[in-house]
């Protein structure tokens, strides 16, 4: 049966079973309580055995597969940013062209139709005016630009590590 | 391993040199194998455990600022990538608030069963116990791990710990005291 002393034991026990002493009640206690006694050796047992719980050591060579594993990961990674930073490029590279391409024709049409005295002139302001129209243009593709080359500079700072 | 030196290893991993690396999951592979093995049971190995944590420390030691103790952070994730291998097996966990919670006992009465017999039980009354204080539990008798190292991978002050490890041998003497009975 268990009575109040012997749940008082039953909370000491862990201490008891980590070095500390009993108290001269609680080895009285234990002494006359064939329970608690068992509990007590039952505790012990899992402590013995808890602490000698077979694990497997490391393989030989573990930490150079793990670093093999680990750089082909890296690999990977960068194939991926390589990929887009490569779309990237040539995206923003083809929005440059058809900002210039459309520059060119604005004015090349604008030359042509004019055969005025001041073509030159003329030819200057189209160019300036085709110019702002492309902006939106060209100021996107830089953009795109820009932000290729910051994922190629986070790109190249990881790889370095 | 003292602080300076293990500041140095992460200085040097995150340089890139592949050498710290490997230096560094050589320290600390005893540790992780240990609580692997003791974590996870058949058809998860604990080098696939190993690897899968070694692989996470990879990735995130770009970000490492050391605000942790490296091993406490190891030890964080080897617990989280055990726990995910074994995230099917849902066991029956129990309240961790609730000390008095019966965990049933297992097998047939034989006061002379062997340590062998014992660890089998005790593996299975681990098994139900909830992962927190398998955790615990584990890591207690991992060597080298103090109480603080279990305070810190877990977000729990040290007291909280101590008590909660007492409730968990409770729970498994409970389990197993009908055996040696």
């Amino acid at each position: 049966m268990t009575t109040d002393d012997c749940r008082g034991v039953r909370d000491a026990l862990d201490a008891v079973v980590d070095g500390a002493p009993p108290t001269a009640t609680q080895q009285a206690h234990l002494d006359g309580c064939a329970a608690c006694r068992a509990e007590l050796t039952l505790a012990r047992r899992i402590e013995h055995v808890l602490a000698s719980w077979p694990t497997a050591p490391p393989p030989a060579h573990f930490a150079a597969t793990v670093a093999a594993a680990a750089r082909r990961e890296t690999w990977r990674q960068e194939q991926v940013v390589d990929w887009g930073f490569n779309l990237a490029i040539g995206t923003g590279l083809a929005a440059v062209a058809a900002g210039i391409a459309g520059v060119v024709w604005v004015v090349g049409a604008t030359a042509r139709g004019g055969g005025a005295p001041h073509a030159a002139v003329e030819t200057v302001s189209a160019l300036l005016a085709a110019a702002r129209a492309q902006i939106p243009v060209v100021g996107t593709a830089s953009a795109l630009l820009l932000t290729t080359l910051g994922a190629w500079w986070w790109a190249e700072e990881r790889a370095r590590w | 391993m003292s602080d300076t030196s293990e500041r140095d290893l992460v200085a040097r991993c995150q340089r890139g040199e592949e050498a710290a690396f490997r230096d560094l999951v050589e320290r600390y592979s005893p540790m992780v194998f240990a609580l692997a093995g003791r974590l996870v049971q058949a058809p998860q190995r604990p080098e696939d455990i190993a690897q899968e944590t070694f692989l996470r420390v990879h990735r995130g030691l770009p970000y490492f600022r050391g605000e942790a103790k490296l091993g406490t952070w190891i030890y964080r994730i080897v617990s989280n990538v055990a726990f995910a291998a074994r995230g099917k097996e849902h066991p029956r966990d129990v309240s961790i608030d609730d000390d008095t919670a019966p965990v049933p006992a297992t097998g047939r009465r034989d006061p002379a069963f062997s340590d062998i017999e014992l660890r089998d039980r005790l593996g299975k009354a681990m098994a139900r116990l909830p992962e927190h204080y398998r955790v615990l539990v584990h890591g207690h008798y991992v060597k080298g791990v103090k109480y603080e190292d279990l305070a810190e991978a877990l977000g729990l002050p040290v007291g909280t710990v101590k008590t909660h490890l007492f409730r968990a041998k409770r729970l498994l003497r409970a389990a197993l005291e009908g055996d040696l009975a």
